[in-house]
């Protein structure tokens, strides 16, 4: 992607979790080019309609500019809550319905200011925005450390009951980048996976099979890693931004 | 230990042990109305349904549970009825599809506009209220035990079984020690079976919840009941925390002279386990 005098090379990667296959995964990424909007969501596993939330989330946030965060997702519940009118269900799944769909998200928009790229963000649960420079994070949000992931993150609620409670969660922040610069939006598991590991030889072996575009490869090192339990078994969504400026 | 992951692939199971001796006709005390036995039926299904919309994905049912209800009074063995009938353990996709019955009932819920509105809603039972014969707390143990190990035999990996014994009395057919000592010896690679033990009642005498140590248990009973409770492992003791339980390090899965919210308490601890909310993000529910 090109934006003025710089480049932006974009790299995604999504694998579900063990004994799912790819149409089960409930993890997300939302892509906008021409209006460098980015997301990426994560269903809630025991949630009803996970997947489609998340991808709902997704969708949504990158194709539109979103002022105001929480009546965007009360929109967006409403919306979810539409879709399973008519919907005959069983005394199980009518039940599951009734407590909403949840999600983490993390969305990003880029834009160039004067002849620098700054990128804005906002999250809530425990997908994570990560800027890096160099082999330094600069920043991670909404979470910075691999003991902070629990099983019990606020999440991103379709039911508007519960929205009062969730908004307050919300986390955002903003930054200009710089030549080389990483922005990474990634779902918990791999967040917490990379706080810890990023400055591991493990880690350079992970961005070495990302940037060869070894999909099988990039599969085959992350069971390694559940297989010796360095990442929860979960969904993995992966977004990279790589910034260039053009000399 | 008990940190492994909940899943298909290794599931867990969970045995509800519950006395349906003939005292469980009486009330709870201190001026409650309703019989013990129709109050633990309503909080065991409601378990059970919970159970199974944890694990409900839409309109599939993903077995991250097997459960086993077994009810002790005139007669000791499953408490399952209908299609379900002598099923010693079950997996949750089969609870979902055959309930006894679904009634429909009416919950209050918020309107959008400040206020709240009753609402219909299903709900299944498994399990019918009784209240008859005596006290054979340690056959019904011994038939735990043979549920459990059935179940590590075929499941030597995964979290490790928990037991939710609920009663009213002592034991009528000896003291448990023995047989309570000897399930909580066996377990899984992820640890060794769990028992959590809740007494009910039927005075308005102090309740003891969760203690980690049996200083101060005055009654015989009581501390027969503390000596087979399994200290509550960290997951168990964060859901508890979460329900502004007091707990700490060390507490052991034991209440004794429960009140009803005690019991409601017990069984939605027990059943918290690890990797899995206690309720799909109980903090979330607006009722609450």
């Amino acid at each position: 992607m090109k934006v003025g005098n710089w480049n932006l090379e974009l790299r995604t990667f999504l694998m579900p979790k063990s004994g799912s296959t790819i149409a089960e995964c409930e993890d997300a990424i939302g892509i906008n080019e021409e209006a460098l909007r980015f997301a990426v969501a994560d269903g809630a596993t025991e949630a009803f309609d996970a997947k489609s939330w998340a991808n709902r989330l997704v969708k949504s946030w990158t194709s539109e500019s979103v002022d105001d965060f929480g009546k965007w997702l009360e929109l967006q519940g409403r919306e979810q809550h539409e879709s399973w009118n008519g919907l005959k269900l069983s005394w199980y799944a009518e039940a599951k319905a009734t407590q909403g769909s949840f999600a983490a998200f993390v969305g990003v928009q880029i834009e160039k200011i004067d002849e620098r790229l700054h990128w804005s963000a906002v999250a809530l649960g425990d997908s994570c925005l990560i800027h890096g420079r160099g082999d330094e994070i600069l920043l991670s949000l909404p979470l910075s450390d691999s003991n902070s992931f629990t099983t019990m993150p606020v999440l991103a609620p379709s039911s508007s009951a519960l929205l009062e409670k969730a908004l307050p969660n919300i986390v955002t922040g903003n930054d200009f980048l710089e030549h080389g610069d990483t922005l990474w939006l990634l779902s918990d598991a791999v967040s917490a996976w990379f706080l810890n590991e990023n400055k591991n030889m493990i880690f350079a072996e992970f961005v070495s099979l990302l940037n060869d575009s070894q999909d099988e490869m990039l599969m085959k090192f992350f069971n390694e890693q559940r297989e010796q339990n360095r990442i929860k078994d979960d969904d993995i969504a992966i977004l990279r931004l790589i910034v260039n400026r053009k000399s | 230990m008990y940190s492994a992951q909940i899943t298909r692939a290794n599931p867990t199971l969970i045995i509800l042990l519950i006395d349906q001796s003939g005292s469980m006709v009486d009330t709870f005390g201190g001026g409650r109305a309703g019989r013990k036995a129709d109050f633990v039926s309503d909080v065991v299904n409601n378990t059970l349904h919970d159970l199974v919309i944890r694990c409900t994905k839409t309109e599939e049912i993903r077995n991250y549970y097997y459960v086993s209800v077994i009810g002790y009074g005139r007669h000791v063995g499953s408490a399952f009825g209908g299609s379900l009938l002598d099923r010693g353990v079950v997996p949750v996709s089969d609870l979902a599809d055959y309930p006894l019955k679904v009634e429909t009932r009416m919950k209050r819920v918020s309107d959008g506009y400040g206020g709240t509105i009753e609402v219909p809603y299903r709900f299944p039972i498994w399990t019918h209220p009784l209240a008859d014969g005596g006290t054979p707390m340690c056959e019904a143990f011994r038939r735990a035990k043979a549920v459990l190990q059935t179940w590590l035999r075929e499941h030597p990996t995964g979290f490790p079984p928990t037991i939710l014994h609920l009663t009213d009395g002592e034991s009528g057919d000896g003291d448990p020690t023995q047989i309570g000592q000897e399930i909580m010896s066996q377990g899984t690679d992820d640890g060794n079976a769990l028992i959590f033990n809740c007494h009910l009642s039927s005075s308005s005498a102090q309740k003891i919840e969760y203690p980690a140590s049996a200083y101060g248990l005055n009654d015989k009973f009581a501390q027969t009941l503390f000596g087979i409770s399994s200290v509550l492992p960290a997951g168990f003791v964060a859901a508890a925390q979460q329900l502004g339980v007091s707990v700490a390090d060390g507490s052991r899965g034991f209440v004794f002279n429960a009140d009803p919210s005690s019991v409601v308490q017990f069984y939605e601890i027990g059943t918290s386990l690890t990797g899995m909310v206690v309720t799909p993000h109980r903090w979330m529910d607006p009722d609450v």
